[in-house]
């Protein structure tokens, strides 16, 4: 697997990217995506936060290290 | 919805889950044949639908409990390390990447995909098409079979290779599969396989590759569509019995469809989405 910062940086922003709409979402700030009948989209939050999880996993593979892989 | 009604579509949805023929499309189909008169367009029918998924996933995590305690140790320890070096560690990631790209296009196109679950008509058509799928992976995997100079019989299965040999590549064009079978019609777990084929596996790995990858993706729908269900009016406890059949249900066709993959082919579920898509498309008109 081919590694660089700059990927695993990319990574760290989408995460962030993610965690702050789960925060949106949470908050009844947006509703995109989301049916129109609940204020507060909690289910979409927990989904971004999946996300944003995901993509801190991937920045911690794609960043350069010494070991070998499997 | 009565319970009785409930207790049927929790067998059928068990029992078709995880054989290739799209439970989603007999759930949509079905009602609408027998002429049941709750409305398939109903905000609850979908979460009901998802419950019964529950259950259906449910059963899957028993049957596989041993291998599900090694994946999820293997996904803490790879995503803390940073780099993969035990197979469990790989099969771990070999799911996640396997289970984004359905969840993101369910996530995106919930909205739109809801609709199509109102047509019963749409259903069947995806029925047909499911059936093509199915027949068309089993022509490909017939050439490869003789490209790799297989033995005929049940040994022609030794040409392929087991899930852990599956590249990340290949577990991402397994995934995309998966995703179409957000269709009511097309089977998840028909397609999956299908996939899993086409990456070179042996027709049991692919199920069983099928069978881990279809956990998370529906605890996410549930995640997503069952909170949906706790609104008054919603006859919970029909839907309850409901899921519970079908985790029965699904448990006992997953023992067979392991055995059946021992040497079985997808031929004679692709025959039959044909025929039923095409029937259901008939008396539908």
């Amino acid at each position: 697997m081919s590694t660089s910062w700059a990927t695993a940086g990319a990574l760290v922003a989408l995460a962030a990217v993610f965690f702050i709409l789960a925060l949106l979402y949470a908050a009844g700030t947006i509703g995109f995506l989301a049916s129109s009948r609940h204020t507060h989209h909690y289910s979409h939050a927990a989904v971004m936060v999946v996300l944003g999880s995901l993509s801190l996993v991937g920045a911690n593979f794609l960043r350069p290290k010494n070991n070998a892989d499997f | 919805m009565t319970t009785w009604q409930a207790a049927f579509l929790g067998v059928l949805q068990g029992a078709t889950e995880l054989f290739p023929v799209s439970s989603l499309g007999h759930a949509v189909v079905i009602p609408t044949l027998l002429h049941w008169t709750f409305r398939q367009s109903d905000p609850s029918f979908l979460p009901f639908l998802v419950l019964l998924h529950l259950g259906t996933a449910g059963a899957l995590l028993i049957l596989y409990w041993a291998d599900w305690i090694a994946i999820i140790q293997g996904f803490v320890r790879a995503a803390l390390r940073g780099s993969i070096r035990a197979p469990s560690e790989r099969m771990a990631m070999l799911l996640v990447v396997g289970t984004v790209p359905a969840g993101i296009v369910g996530f995106v196109l919930q909205k739109p995909l809801r609709a199509l679950f109102a047509s019963p008509r749409a259903a069947a058509a995806f029925l047909v098409v499911n059936g093509l799928l199915l027949l068309g992976a089993e022509v490909l995997r017939r050439r490869a079979e003789k490209v790799a100079g297989a033995a005929a019989g049940p040994g022609r299965e030794e040409a392929f290779s087991e899930v852990g040999g599956l590249s990340f590549r290949a577990a991402a064009l397994v995934g995309l599969c998966q995703a179409l079978a957000l269709l009511p019609g097309i089977s998840r777990s028909g397609v999956t396989m299908a996939g899993g084929l086409l990456a070179g596996l042996r027709h049991q790995e692919a199920a069983k590759f099928s069978f881990l990858l279809a956990t998370p993706i529906i605890a996410a729908a549930g995640v997503l569509e069952v909170p949906e269900l706790l609104v008054p009016g919603v006859p919970l406890t029909a839907y309850l019995f409901g899921a519970v059949l079908a985790g029965l249900a699904a448990y006992a066709s997953a023992r067979f469809l392991i055995r059946y993959f021992r040497s079985g082919r997808l031929d004679p579920y692709g025959f039959y989405c044909l025929a039923a898509g095409i029937g259901a498309l008939l008396l539908l008109r």
